[in-house]
């Protein structure tokens, strides 16, 4: 396996750049999520890696070998593709076997390779149907062990799991993790879904507008977003945004509502200016009297939890509550945020002053 | 029951309209044709009686073997046909299908695809005959007239712009990722147009081929301006059963029933491999 390097990696569309100054790096046998909204940039740097874009300036590296001006065909890199991209008018087989053939592999190698990885995906029986007799799973898996059988230095996927239905998409996800912890494989993984780059990643790099916002585990991105724009991506339902002014006693304001900052939060430097408090659904909870007053103006029962949005002053809070809490819109209710489980942004650019981070 | 009743008869009557229909645009195509070979089984007499006499009196042999006659050329003129057909054909859906490949995949600058792609059909925008002339000073200077290889190049360059657009046409349909994934397979262009790309495509590659084939087998005006002798192509033979003498109507219905059977048997060979939708499944629609 291997590891790749992307050094000041920039391409411009004309005058747009679709990734901007990319510093990155995949560890060897490292599963790297780049995540982020459609348009970000994360395909664009993925194709790059491949070799099927060529970048306007910058570097790729790849286990120590420059490969910017290398031909795809050349890097040894295995890319499953968002379509799938199977061969229509070869077998299950021969679509594994392809890229082995095109290597001059010798028969038998090739058919042991072909078996092996159809074991572990668990397609051997559809070894000899044709892509268009497969359902979208089957096709699925029949992209990854075209990839698995190369035994690539590198994976490349690009939202391989988008096009299937969610249930699957939940049993596949389980199912490609196994499959890499399995291989040791070093793999970059593009996904606009947070919970697949959560779910899956070592590391998760999250980007915005073509820029890389931040690199970390799962949980410090969770946890200890870098700015505004992380906060608010990853995290599902999405965290809680308010507009506060910072009082001299170090308070924080809005509306006629004052909170009590957290005690490790130096706002010194923001006495008397707008900054962005945060907080997570899960962070906001329910109290008797004592809290922020607000209306209940919207009840989604998931089942498990249910979600409130509550009217405080101008802002719409939400609110994940048990599943079992019986609330009606309308209702008056009183909210808490955990104290300690605020995220501060500055007001500007968003980026954070202060986070709860992990717990150690 | 009545509501049945009457859908039944809607039913039947759209039925009836759809056959009338369908016989009716048989009888339009096929009765030219269906007459012309009765004319060539016809005796001599026979032609311009009045009123016309569809169905022979008797039927006779003799217009065949009058143009099969040793003396005859005949032969020459089939043989040169089919090789002007067959190497116009090769020639024009190889280019063809590997410029529309190269146009379809090519980042070229400055919108530079569309503009060559268009440049091709632009040649086919004016009236045949005003290349006629052109090209049979070329080939004078050439040294080519009245070969077969004349032909061939003024007919690859007729065939040519509609091949490259046929071909434009599925080749942008077929997904780049397919491409893609070949080249990180390791194929390079040739492995990747002709492992993965061609078989896709065999479908149009068949039609651009039948197309082409019929276009050159017919052609005439090009052909007799540049192979007026030695390198004539069976319409010209058939036209020259227009003589002085006055037109020789039944060997020229039998040539012209000659020249037919070749390209119906292409065609009924070349049908059944024009199987659409071989693509399906390649990716997820």
């Amino acid at each position: 396996m291997a590891t790749v390097q992307l050094r000041n990696l920039t391409k411009r569309f004309k005058d747009v750049y679709a990734v901007r100054d990319l510093n990155l790096e995949i560890h060897d046998q490292e599963f790297m999520s780049l995540l982020g909204p459609s348009g970000c940039g994360k395909t664009t740097t993925l194709n790059m890696i491949a070799g099927l874009e060529t970048p306007s300036s910058g570097q790729i590296i790849i286990d120590d070998r420059p490969v910017t001006h290398v031909p795809a065909a050349q890097r040894d890199i295995a890319m499953v593709f968002q379509t799938y991209a199977l061969y229509p008018h070869m077998t299950v087989y021969r679509n594994m076997a392809f890229a082995l053939k095109i290597r001059k592999t010798p028969n038998q190698v090739i058919d042991e390779q072909v078996r092996e990885a159809a074991q572990i995906l668990g397609i051997t029986p559809l070894l000899e149907r044709y892509p268009r007799q497969l359902s979208g799973g089957q096709r699925q898996r029949v992209a990854l062990g075209r990839a698995i059988v190369r035994n690539p230095k590198v994976f490349l996927l690009d939202e391989p799991l988008s096009n299937l239905d969610a249930v699957l998409r939940v049993q596949m996800r389980a199912e490609l993790k196994i499959i890499f912890n399995r291989l040791q494989a070093t793999v970059a993984y593009v996904t606009h879904d947070q919970a697949e780059a959560m779910t899956m990643s070592d590391r998760v790099a999250v980007f915005r507008n073509g820029v890389l916002q931040q690199v970390d585990t799962p949980l410090n991105i969770y946890h200890a977003p870098a700015n505004q724009f992380v906060a608010g991506f990853v995290g599902s339902p999405p965290m809680n945004f308010l507009d506060v002014t910072v009082s001299a006693d170090g308070g924080l304001c809005f509306g006629d509502v004052r909170i009590s900052a957290p005690p490790d939060a130096d706002l010194r430097a923001f006495i008397g200016t707008k900054i962005t408090l945060g907080v997570r659904p899960e962070d906001v909870h329910l109290t008797g009297e004592d809290g922020i007053s607000g209306v209940v103006q919207v009840v989604e029962q998931l089942g498990s939890s249910t979600l409130l949005y509550v009217k405080v002053q101008d802002n719409l809070v939400s609110v994940q509550t048990p599943g079992n809490t019986r609330l009606n819109v309308g209702q008056k209710q009183f909210v808490r945020f955990a104290p300690e489980r605020l995220y501060l942004f500055e007001g500007g650019d968003g980026k954070s002053i202060r986070t709860p981070g992990i717990e150690s | 029951m009545l509501d049945e009743k009457t859908n039944r008869l809607v039913d039947i009557g759209r039925n009836t309209l759809r056959i009338a229909v369908i016989i009716l645009s048989l009888v339009v195509v096929s009765v030219p044709f269906a007459y012309l070979f009765l004319n060539s089984l016809k005796p001599p007499n026979e032609f311009l009686t009045v009123p016309p006499l569809i169905i022979p009196s008797h039927f006779t042999l003799e217009h065949y073997q009058n143009i099969f006659d040793p003396t005859k050329d005949t032969v020459n003129y089939l043989i040169n046909s089919l090789v002007i057909t067959v190497v116009t054909t090769i020639i024009a859906v190889m280019i063809g299908s590997l410029a529309a490949y190269s146009l379809s995949r090519l980042k070229l600058p400055f919108r530079l695809s569309s503009i060559i792609a268009f440049a091709f059909l632009l040649v086919r925008f004016y009236p045949k005959i005003t290349t006629t002339l052109p090209y049979f000073i070329l080939m004078k200077d050439l040294h080519l007239l009245d070969t077969q290889a004349a032909v061939i190049i003024a007919h690859v360059s007729l065939t040519l712009p509609f091949v490259v657009w046929l071909m434009l046409t599925f080749f942008d349909e077929l997904p780049k990722e397919l491409d893609q994934s070949a080249m990180l397979d390791g194929c390079g262009p040739w492995q990747r147009f002709v492992q993965v790309i061609l078989p896709l495509t065999t479908p149009a590659l068949l039609t651009a081929a039948i197309l082409t084939a019929l276009l050159s087998w017919n052609e005439f005006l090009i052909a007799s301006s540049v192979a007026p002798s030695n390198a004539k192509t069976l319409p010209l033979a058939v036209s020259s059963f227009i003589t002085d003498k006055g037109v020789q109507w039944g060997p020229m219905s039998a040539m012209s029933s000659v020249i037919v059977i070749p390209v119906m048997l292409f065609a009924l060979f070349a049908q059944r491999y024009l199987v659409r939708g071989l693509t399906l499944g390649a990716v997820k629609e």
